[in-house]
């Protein structure tokens, strides 16, 4: 684990904190506890600097949790996911990048392309009460809850070696209402 | 984090959800489901899903929630009830969606407005009475607290510890191992929070929490207080049970309580009496019993406390800085003429003959030979240990 100074020189704006975390996917996907453990540990690492430090915690982990199963669906096994955290003065932006497995790659960047248009009410409710989960499940239905029911931008960004990186971003007022 | 548990109390039709609900595999999903159903099969009227003990859940979680309303929603045998809370700040965001499936289901949030001064209590004005009143009180208190059994080492909670000065306070005095600090005011807890690094407390914690619903393991503290706060609430029995819940087999469990009938105040006595008499019906109103403090004996006894001792904390003015004790009544008069006589929408003339009393009184307190006092009750049990 890395906590990371802001780097002087860099082009973007320097965050006030930030953590950088890599893992073996592996690790994730043999034991799925994992995501709600390092949710957990990154919200509590965090939300002491939020005023209302319980809201904070808790809305951080839930979309930490999504964002984490999401990655540890898609990526390859032995391949290594990234876990960058930055706090900015407008809000919280956590990013994700991994190696997709190649079958998944092109139907999550274009859901995720969906899910920016627009997160439709009928399509969030099929998905919940679906009664069996589609064979190329990468956590859709995470996706969805956190952009219904929390004010999170979700982009994606397709990366050099065929890595792709989600980034979600949840603005301060929704950590502390 | 624990795995989610899940409780059903049959007095109440109530299921209750405590912990994680972070699903994983589909045979869990299809779990939880068949244990709802189950629950749902053999109930008739109202089911109610409470969720106010349930830290975190993940969409999946949240899938089998909705299959089970959807389920509900076919059979059309009940109505559904969704509890939240804004201690686990999920549940008011994500749990409305359940509402979408089936108009049968009703949802709320259990602590909004869950008493009827919230709104002011929870406000930071409310804050320096609060300051004011701990200032003239804490000489006396310590040494009743140390009567009814607080030591150094102990691990301790304050609940409904407004903005957290006696735990600081506690802390300083008594070299607690631990003390946590419990309310649920976000503002109380923000300033408590405030104080504590400007102090350099390390050995205490704030946490913004419902003293009806505490997110504390059962068993945990040597000590539990609860002062000048049962009065405030509805159900004081409910925060009592909570209370003993987190204090260990054998260990202490204190409350305190203002009561105004042991207000009494030279010269001007009948205009000071006729105030607090009023002031305790306005209370009544806004749903504080202002005049607790003499049923704490017995509401200890019932929840089967032990070795009870009571103890007055009788201040009056030739115990207290007469200007501290000043403030602290020029805080009550205009919380109680102001803050709750714009809220009960009081007339002028009620404003005024209320307000009239608290003037004498501060006559009273500022004058050589004025006497006045201001009586508490502080009540502790043993749990037992069996
Ligand atoms: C009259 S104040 C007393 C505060 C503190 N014990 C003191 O003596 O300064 C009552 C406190 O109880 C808190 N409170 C009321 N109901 C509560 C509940 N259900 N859970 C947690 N705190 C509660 C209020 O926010 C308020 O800070």
């Amino acid at each position: 684990m890395q906590s990371l100074r802001p780097q002087p020189q860099s082009s973007r704006m320097s965050p006030l904190f930030a953590l950088k975390l890599t893992f073996p996917a592996q690790d994730f996907q043999t034991n799925w506890t994992q995501c709600s453990l390092l949710a957990n540990y990154m919200a509590e690492y965090t939300a002491y600097q939020f005023t209302q430090q319980e809201r904070a915690e808790n809305i951080i982990s839930t979309v930490a949790n999504e964002l984490l199963e999401t990655a540890v669906h898609l990526a390859t096994p032995h391949s290594d996911l990234t876990l960058h955290l930055e706090q900015h003065a407008a809000g919280l932006q956590l990013e994700v990048s991994l190696l997709p497995q190649p079958d998944l790659a092109t139907a999550y960047t274009a859901f995720l392309q969906d899910l920016a248009d627009d997160v439709g009410e009928q399509a969030y409710m099929q998905w919940l009460t679906a009664v069996t989960i589609p064979p190329h499940y990468f956590n859709q239905l995470g996706l969805m809850m956190i952009a219904h029911d929390f004010s999170v931008r979700i982009t994606s960004v397709s990366l050099a070696s065929e890595r792709i990186c989600t980034r979600l971003f949840i603005p301060n007022e929704e950590l502390q209402a | 984090m624990t795995p989610y548990t899940l409780h059903y109390d049959p007095l109440d039709q109530q299921i209750n959800f405590e912990g994680a609900l972070r699903l994983i595999t589909e045979e869990e999903t299809a779990r939880l489901l068949r244990e709802l159903t189950a629950i749902h099969d053999r109930i008739e009227g109202v089911l109610r899903l409470n969720f106010q003990r349930l830290r975190y859940i993940n969409a999946a979680g949240v899938r089998a929630l909705s299959l089970f309303i959807d389920y509900a929603r076919r059979q059309n045998a009940l109505a559904i009830q969704v509890i939240a809370s804004s201690v686990v700040a999920w549940s008011e965001r994500v749990l409305p969606v359940l509402q979408a499936i089936w108009d049968r289901v009703e949802f709320s949030v259990y602590d909004k407005n869950f008493y009827k001064s919230q709104g002011i209590i929870e406000d930071d004005g409310f804050i320096p009475l609060l300051r004011n009143q701990t200032r003239i009180l804490w000489p006396l208190e310590q040494e009743v607290l140390r009567r009814h059994g607080l030591k150094s080492g102990q691990r301790v909670a304050d609940i409904c510890c407004g903005c957290g000065d006696v735990p600081l306070l506690i802390s300083r005095e008594f070299a607690p191992s631990f003390i946590l600090g419990v309310d649920h005011s976000e503002a109380a807890v923000a300033y408590a929070r405030h104080l504590q690094s400007e102090f350099n407390i390390d050995n205490a914690e704030f946490q913004r929490g419902d003293a009806t619903t505490l997110m504390i393991n059962d068993n945990s503290f040597d000590f539990v207080s609860c002062r000048l706060s049962l009065q405030i609430f509805s159900q004081p029995e409910l925060i009592l049970k909570e209370l003993i819940r987190i204090t260990k087999p054998g260990g202490q469990v204190y409350v305190t309580c203002e009561d105004y009938d042991l207000i009494v105040g030279y010269p001007e006595s009948a205009l000071i009496h006729e105030t607090y008499e009023r002031a305790a019906v306005y209370g009544d109103q806004m749903g504080m019993d202002l005049r607790s403090g003499k049923k704490l004996y017995s509401m200890l006894a019932q929840a089967r406390l032990e070795a009870i001792q009571t103890d007055h904390i009788m201040l009056d003015t030739s115990r207290a800085d007469r200007e501290a004790f000043a403030q602290v009544i020029e805080s009550w008069r205009d919380f109680s003429v102001y803050t709750i006589g714009d809220d009960l929408g009081l007339d002028e003339a009620d404003q005024a003959t209320l307000l009239s009393g608290y003037e004498a009184q501060l006559r009273a307190i500022r004058s050589a030979n004025g006497f006045t006092t201001w009586g508490i009750v502080a009540c502790s049990g043993q749990k037992p240990r069996q």
